[in-house]
This record gives C-alpha cells, sequence and structure tokens, in this order.
C-alpha cells in the first residue's frame, strides 16, 4: 500500500516536470498529514511544493531504489544490479531533493552524465533547483564542480591545473617553509595591464559563467555567510574563468554592493579577499603595483570605513579592514 | 552581536547516564525516517555514537559483533568504505571505519592493505586528496587520510612533504585554514589542518598565537563558540575550537567555565544528547562534540579524550599512539 | 539587511488589534510566505499586548528583531527586520508611519478598525523606501530624535511574556494561524 502510494507520488514528480520544465524553486508545505484527495505534489508560478506528509514515503522508497542501482536490497544483502536510466533519474532526484547530502546518489547521475543519458547542463539545472531548497549543501556545490570540469574539459583544449592561487600574497609571510613556487607562474598568460588593453578573450564560454555566479549568488541570499556557495564562486573564477583578469575586476565591482547591503557577511567579505589576492598577484606580474593595484585597495578602504561608521559594531568589517592592511603593508 | 541567551532554566549538570540512554537507543529505532535521512553518513555516525558511550564508560552497552561485521561489510573492492550498505566509498567514511574498528580493537576484520591503497592512490600530484574517485579537494580529506594512516601505522605510503605543502598553502593571513587555497578560515578546516600538522608532526609551522587568538575570538558573550566571525555558537565549536586550542597550547586562553555552562545548557534533560544550541533537538553529532569539549575541559566524569583524533586517550595508548602537541 | 513587515496598531486596555500592514516577503520560499506572514502578524499583536503605552522595544526573536513603538493614544507600529538593520533607523521609521497615519486616518476610525475599513496604503512605499536604510534617510538627524525614550531590549518573545506564559501554547491557541502554520512553526522549531 504505502509502497504503491510512494510510486504514485513519484510518478506525480515526474509529470510536474515534465509539465514545468522552468520549475525554479522547491519547497515543503507544513502538512502533517494527507487531508484530501489530492496529490501532495503541487506547482504554482514555476515553484513546485511537496506536502511535508509524504516525504517519509517517497524518501525511503527511492532511497531503497537507489541502493538496488548499487546491488543492495532492503536489508543491505547483495542483488543483482538493477539499473534503467529513467527510473534512477526519477529515484534520485526525489531522494536529493529531500536530502541533498546524499553523496552516492549524486554519483549516480554522473555515471548517468558518462553514459550519456543526462546532459550536463540539464543537472546543472536540477543541482540549482535542489540548491534553493539545501542552499548549503556541501554535496550539491561538489557534484556542480564536477560537472562543470566535464564542460570546460570538452570545449578547452587546455586541462585544468591545480589551483593558481598564490599562496604567497596570500599569507603574507606568514607561513614557514617555502610556498612561493606555484603563484606567478600560474596566471593566467593574460594581458599584463588589463585595464588599458583590455581584451584577451575570456577563456570560457560567458553564460555558462554567468548562470554560475547567479547560483552562488541565490544561495548566498539565502543562507548567511553561505560558506559552500562563496567558496565554489571562487573555485569558479579560477578554474572556469581561470582568473582572468576582467572577471576578477568585474566580480570586485558586481560584488560591491551585496556586501553593502550585507554587512555582517563574513563569506561575502572573505570573497572579495580573493579577488584582492588574485588582482594582487595579477599586477605584481604586469609591475603595476603601485599604479593600478594600490588605488583598488585604497577603495576597499573606503568602502569599509564608510561601512564602519554607518554600521557600527560588526565583527566581519573589522575582519575584512584587517586583511585589507596585511595588503597593504606587503605592497 | 549575534549570540544566544541561555535560558534560566536550562540544565548544568552533566546528565551522563542520559546521554547513554540516549545513544543506545539511537540505533535501535531503525525503521524511522530520521534514521533513514542520515543513511548516507551512518559510519560517521556510528563513530560519534560509539565514540560517545567509550567516554562515558559505557561501550560495552552496544553490540560489538554486530557493529564489526557492519563496518566490514561497508567495504568495497577497492579498499575504501562506504556510509552505509550500497553507500559509495569515501575517505570520510574510511576515517570512521577505521576508528570505530580501533576503538574495539578490530581492525583485522578489514583489508587493511587495500584500505592504505585506497588512502594513498587518492593522493594528487599536488599534495592534496581527492575525497573519492570523482575528483572533489578539500582540507579535511588531507587529515581524514593522515588520521586514518596514522591508526594504521602506515604514515610513509603517501608523499607527506606534497601533503603538507598543500595543507600550508590553504594557511591564511589570519592563522587559520580554509577548506582550499585562498579559502575562508572556519574553525572546523582549522582542525583539520591544525590535526593534519599535529598527525604528522610538524605543528611547528602553525603561527599559534595568531591562530590562538583567531580562535578564542569565537568565544561569545553568552560563553558559546562560534566557527566564524559574527555567525552562531554551536555546541560543535566547543570540539573543533577547543581541540584546535589544546593542540597549539593555548586551551588557556578562554573562558572555561563560561563554556562549560553553554555546553550543559544544550544538553536535552527529557531525552538526554545534545543540540547545537539551547532547546533545539539533539543528536549523534552534537551530543558527541558536547562530551568531548566537556573532556578537553577536564569534566572528571568523562575519559580523556585526545583532541587530535577525538578517541579516548586509552583506546591510543593500548595501540602506541602518542602524538607531539605544542606546549603552552 | 532585510525589512520584512511594518504594522500599524491600535490597544485599548490590553486589547490588540491591526489596523493595517505591509509585508516585503520575497526572501522566503515561495510556499512558506503564507505561514511567515501569518506569524509576523501574530508576533506583532503579541508584542504591542505585552509592551506598555509609551514604550519602545525591540525584541529578538531567532534571527529576527522586532521593534515596537507603542504610543500613549494607543497607536503602536511593530516593525520586522533582519539583525543587520540598524535599530535607530527603524525607530525613527516607525515614528514617521505612526505620524502620517494619525495625519490621513481619523482618530475615530481606531477603536474599531480594521484591514478592510482602513484606508491607508502607504506601508508598502515605507518598507520599500527603507530597505536601504541610508538612502532613505542621513543618520546626523536619526540620532538627535530619537534621544528622548529608551529603547528597552527584550532577548525573546518569552521575555514579553507574563510568568508562566509559553509561546508554543499560545501558538497552538491562536485561532488566527492556520494549521499549515501551527504546523510550520513546529518544523521550523526543529530545524534549527
Ligand atoms: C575525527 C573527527 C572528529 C572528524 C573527521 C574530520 C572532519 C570531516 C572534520 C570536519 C570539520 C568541519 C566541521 C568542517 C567544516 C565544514 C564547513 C565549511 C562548514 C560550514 O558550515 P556551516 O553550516 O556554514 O556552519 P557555520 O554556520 O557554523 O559556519
Amino acid at each position: 500500500m504505502a509502497q504503491e502510494l510512494a510510486h504514485r507520488i513519484l510518478s506525480d514528480l515526474s509529470t510536474a516536470f515534465q509539465r514545468h520544465p522552468n520549475i525554479d524553486e522547491v519547497g515543503f508545505i507544513p502538512c502533517p498529514t494527507c487531508q484530501h484527495n489530492r496529490s501532495p505534489v503541487v506547482v504554482e508560478n514555476n515553484k513546485l511544493g511537496i506536502e511535508t506528509w509524504c516525504l517519509e514515503l517517497i524518501f525511503p522508497y527511492a532511497h531503497d531504489k537507489v541502493l538496488r542501482a548499487r546491488g543492495r536490497d532492503d536489508n543491505g544483502r547483495k542483488i543483482k544490479v538493477s539499473r534503467s536510466a529513467r527510473s534512477l533519474l526519477e529515484a534520485t532526484r526525489a531522494v536529493l531533493l529531500v536530502q541533498a547530502d546524499c553523496l552516492t546518489a549524486w554519483n549516480i547521475r554522473k555515471e548517468l552524465v558518462e553514459a550519456e543519458d543526462l546532459k550536463c547542463i540539464q543537472d546543472l539545472k536540477f543541482a540549482a533547483l535542489v540548491l534553493t531548497k539545501h542552499p548549503k549543501s556541501s554535496e550539491t556545490f561538489a557534484h556542480r564542480r564536477w560537472l562543470l570540469k566535464q564542460i570546460v574539459q570538452k570545449t578547452t583544449s587546455t586541462s585544468l591545473q591545480p589551483s593558481p592561487v598564490s599562496q604567497a600574497s596570500h599569507t603574507n609571510g606568514l607561513v614557514a617553509g617555502d610556498q612561493a613556487s606555484g603563484g606567478a607562474a600560474a596566471v593566467p598568460p593574460l594581458n599584463a595591464r588589463g585595464t588599458k588593453s583590455g581584451g584577451a578573450e575570456l577563456p570560457c564560454d560567458e553564460k555558462l559563467l554567468e548562470t554560475e555566479l547567479a547560483v552562488c549568488q541565490s544561495s548566498a541570499e539565502r543562507y548567511p555567510s553561505n560558506y559552500y556557495a562563496w567558496t565554489h564562486r571562487a573555485w569558479v573564477v579560477e578554474q572556469v574563468a581561470r582568473c582572468h583578469y576582467k572577471i576578477l575586476i568585474k566580480e570586485l565591482s558586481d560584488t560591491r554592493h551585496w556586501i553593502s547591503r550585507h554587512i555582517s557577511d563574513h563569506s561575502g567579505l572573505q570573497y572579495r579577499q580573493f579577488l584582492i589576492t588574485q588582482l594582487a598577484t595579477h599586477f605584481r606580474s604586469a609591475d603595476a603595483l603601485q599604479d593600478e593595484f594600490l588605488p583598488l585597495l585604497t577603495a576597499e578602504f573606503e568602502l569599509l570605513t564608510d561601512l564602519i561608521t554607518a554600521f557600527p559594531g560588526h565583527e566581519a568589517l573589522w575582519y575584512h579592514r584587517r586583511y585589507v592592511f596585511q595588503q597593504w603593508e606587503s605592497v | 552581536v549575534k549570540d544566544v541567551t541561555i535560558p534560566e532554566d536550562a540544565p548544568s549538570d552533566l546528565l551522563l547516564n542520559k546521554h547513554a540512554d540516549f545513544i543506545a537507543l539511537y540505533g535501535a529505532k531503525k525503521d524511522d525516517y530520521e534514521y533513514c535521512m542520515t543513511e548516507y553518513l551512518r559510519l560517521s555516525g556510528m563513530y560519534w555514537g560509539l565514540t560517545t558511550m567509550d567516554l562515558l564508560g559505557q561501550l560495552e552497552r552496544m553490540d560489538r559483533q554486530q557493529v564489526v561485521e557492519f563496518v566490514a561489510a561497508c567495504q568495497h573492492d577497492c579498499g575504501g568504505f562506504g556510509a552505509s550498505l550500497g553507500h559509495d566509498p569515501h575517505l570520510l567514511y574510511a576515517l570512521s571505519a577505521v576508528q570505530i574498528l580501533t576503538l574495539y580493537d578490530a581492525l583485522d576484520a578489514v583489508n587493511v592493505d587495500k584500505l592504505v591503497e585506497f588512502v594513498s592512490n587518492l593522493q594528487q600530484p599536488d599534495g592534496s586528496f581527492f575525497g573519492d574517485k570523482w575528483g572533489e579537494v578539500d582540507t579535511r580529506f588531507s587529515f581524514c587520510a593522515v588520521a586514518c594512516l596514522k591508526l594504521l601505522d602506515k604514515l610513509s605510503a603517501i608523499d607527506l612533504e606534497k601533503a603538507t605543502k598543500f595543507v600550508l598553502s590553504c594557511m591564511n593571513f589570519d592563522g587559520g585554514f580554509g577548506c582550499r587555497p585562498g579559502s575562508e578560515s572556519h574553525s572546523g578546516q582549522i582542525y583539520c589542518c591544525v590535526g593534519f600538522l599535529a598527525v604528522t608532526g610538524q605543528l611547528h609551522h602553525v603561527n599559534a598565537d595568531l591562530l590562538g587568538w583567531w580562535l578564542c575570538e569565537r568565544q561569545l558573550p553568552s560563553g558559546g563558540l562560534n566557527g566564524r566571525p559574527e555567525k552562531l555558537p554551536d555546541v560543535c565549536y566547543s570540539w573543533w575550537v577547543l581541540a584546535s586550542l589544546k593542540m597549539i597550547g593555548r586551551l588557556h586562553w578562554i573562558d572555561k567555565d563560561k563554556l562549560r555552562t553553554f555546553i550543559l545548557a544544550c544538553q536535552d534533560e527529557e531525552t538526554g544528547g545534545f543540540a547545537d544550541r539551547p532547546g533545539d533537538m539533539v543528536d549523534p553529532f552534537h551530543t558527541l562534540f558536547g562530551i568531548a569539549g566537556l573532556s578537553l575541559l577536564g569534566a572528571a566524569e568523562v575519559k580523556t579524550v585526545n583532541p587530535v583524533l577525538c578517541m579516548p586517550e586509552d583506546t591510543l595508548r593500548r595501540i602506541n599512539l602518542h602524538i607531539e602537541l605544542l606546549s603552552s | 539587511m532585510k525589512l520584512y513587515s511594518l504594522s500599524v496598531l491600535y490597544k485599548r486596555e490590553s486589547k490588540v488589534h491591526l489596523l493595517m500592514g505591509g509585508y516585503d516577503l520575497q526572501s522566503f520560499g515561495y510556499f512558506q510566505r503564507g505561514s511567515v506572514k501569518e506569524f509576523m502578524v501574530f508576533t506583532s499583536q503579541i508584542i504591542v499586548e505585552r509592551c506598555r503605552e509609551g514604550s519602545r522595544s525591540t525584541v529578538k526573536e531567532q534571527e529576527y528583531m522586532c521593534h515596537c513603538y507603542i504610543r500613549t493614544d494607543g497607536l503602536g507600529g511593530v516593525l520586522i527586520a533582519d539583525h543587520e538593520y540598524p535599530q535607530r533607523v527603524a525607530f525613527t521609521l516607525l515614528n514617521k508611519v505612526l505620524d502620517d497615519f494619525t495625519q490621513k486616518v481619523p482618530a475615530h476610525l481606531w477603536p474599531d478598525g480594521n484591514q478592510n475599513t482602513i484606508n491607508y496604503t502607504e506601508l508598502d512605499g515605507f518598507l520599500a523606501k527603507y530597505q536601504n536604510p541610508r538612502e532613505a534617510d542621513s543618520m546626523m538627524k536619526i540620532q538627535s530624535e530619537l534621544d528622548e525614550t529608551k529603547i528597552i531590549l527584550h532577548k525573546s518573545i518569552e521575555a514579553v511574556l507574563e510568568r508562566g506564559e509559553k509561546l508554543d501554547d499560545l501558538v497552538a491557541k491562536s485561532e488566527d494561524l492556520s494549521v499549515q502554520s501551527k504546523t510550520f512553526y513546529k518544523t521550523a522549531k526543529k530545524q534549527t
């Protein structure tokens, strides 16, 4: 009985996704028991709502299907692996809408991508939807990174390298031992004085980048000081945009307004530290620290002075100020 | 200041037996929806529960054989461990498996050589570690790798120099560490990185005063600790922050009495167990870190916990494992 | 920093009713907005009920700050904001709103008024304008305007309730909250 009902609700979900290809938000509707004779799955205004009473039905049911794809039955006994792409997509979708950190479910979707049963772009869209309900799910962001790597690897001939952040400027020599290597050399080989000559081409699809940054922004909006959203954003700038000078500058200007409206969001401020550190590396290699980097630091100082006086008592702002000071000293 | 207020009627004594009952009961309701929801981290959940029981001196209440058989069944052909039966292998659960088996002195129940191979295969040319074959990098995984190998006495299976270099590349200007180079400092990540350096005997790389200062700043007026600036306090940081301070010899820099009061206020008097904050729902994760935090603060009723591996000191003594910390 | 709700209420002999409310619930999940709104009304009402006429107070409730100003004539305003929103600006806004309301809605309509009988449409505009506190008002002016009355800070809603009274019971008893909202309240509490 319960199985049948769960099965039916799962197909309601599928129908909902078919009929409304542009669902852009998912939420649970608090409702302790099934009270009426209609489906617990509703779509309104492109928002998908699932009544809470049915979660404990569909989750175990879908979870079980996921395990069967890994060759285990309800009792954990080994069974023959059975898989049909369609049913796996449905089952993992249901699991992940409820429990976004179930890494095995995401892995199954990766395998479906590899088998070309699922397109990267499609799954990026689904993962974005999951983040509207679970904005700090680390596994969801990790899955996005995997998907993005697939896309980037396909579209560029250069393969991904380990993170190009220069730690030399980051730590200001606080770390014992050498860590200077891998810094300047890893800076993307772009036009040196970005501001003046401008034009080296972006190493990635602009639309892809834009979407990704928007996903980060909306997750950051949904959960304050969202560690995962902001570290993901930095990853995107490094690995997708290859720390392109233009993007660094654009990001610095785009997040300015955001942090002025989220003055206690340390993660947002720290993201600017990431950008500034990258820019320092860039300007250092372009021999433009004095001319181009210092004005940028000055502007950051002024922004902070302004915010700290207008909104006193915020630790996050003071922490950021310390960073800017340290950068200043290192120039 | 973003903080909580401790209710006047909050508990102020350690409800030791209630917590043991809470943990013992937790595993018994396996058909529960909540239980199914946390299946994806089961082995870690078991490690939290069993370590709690051991610290409370009641490990014998748990079914050793059943646990060991389950852990063994979670091992995959590649040597790694999934969180539960049918779940994919990941470094996070490899560490939990090794910790559980060490508690029970039952490492012979699994294929240790394969496990070592699994861990070392995840190391990358830049020294970092993937969590699994899909390629996510995080300093948490660097810690899991060396903690695992240390417990197996197989640290030599990886390139330590490179591994260290990667972890140090995640150090920030404030002395803290993030998940990847350039990422925000976070108490949990700091625990992992400082723990990494402790396990590998390289704590001299830490700027103890600078980092200690940042860690102390985590204490809020309520006495509780948060994980980074302007976030709410949470019992689990009584572990991540306190253990890090202990490792770098700066534990005396925080107000212990106030922290103790905060931790005790997070107990649920009815059900037993600890919540993240006073009045919230309890769970095994916060229960372990509440108890372990109290142990670091010197609670007499609880066994002494090791600040690096979050396991009872007597267990580590049994396997002759000793980790040098910075002195205060 | 965000403003969520701005309401004008009337209090007489400890009875309180809502005259008009304005809301900005964009930042909440689509399916939560209905319940969130009911709770904002419920909370505003309780606070005005429990605070004295002629007082200014701020009640902290989880991640929300409820700023409340009740005039001696019984007209009260409650502004629900987040932690980042500056308290001074919040009270300036409340002053302004109550003044404006008094000008546009005759006092004899207050005792029996409600959202349907009262014609006052400025609240949404105030909310929108004050979302950005710095564009709305210069800090300097604010400081001097407010010093007469001290603002009392309560650390939770429970702190304004009478001894023995529990918020959970009030929620359970309330006739203004739908079943869905009551369920929402319970699950919201569990998850934090
Ligand atoms: C042996 C032991 C005890 C642990 C194993 C090693 C691991 C996995 C440690 C995990 C450390 C940890 C808690 C890392 C933090 C991860 C992170 C960036 C969390 C961000 O969390 P939020 O949910 O935003 O929490 P806050 O809001 O409190 O910052």
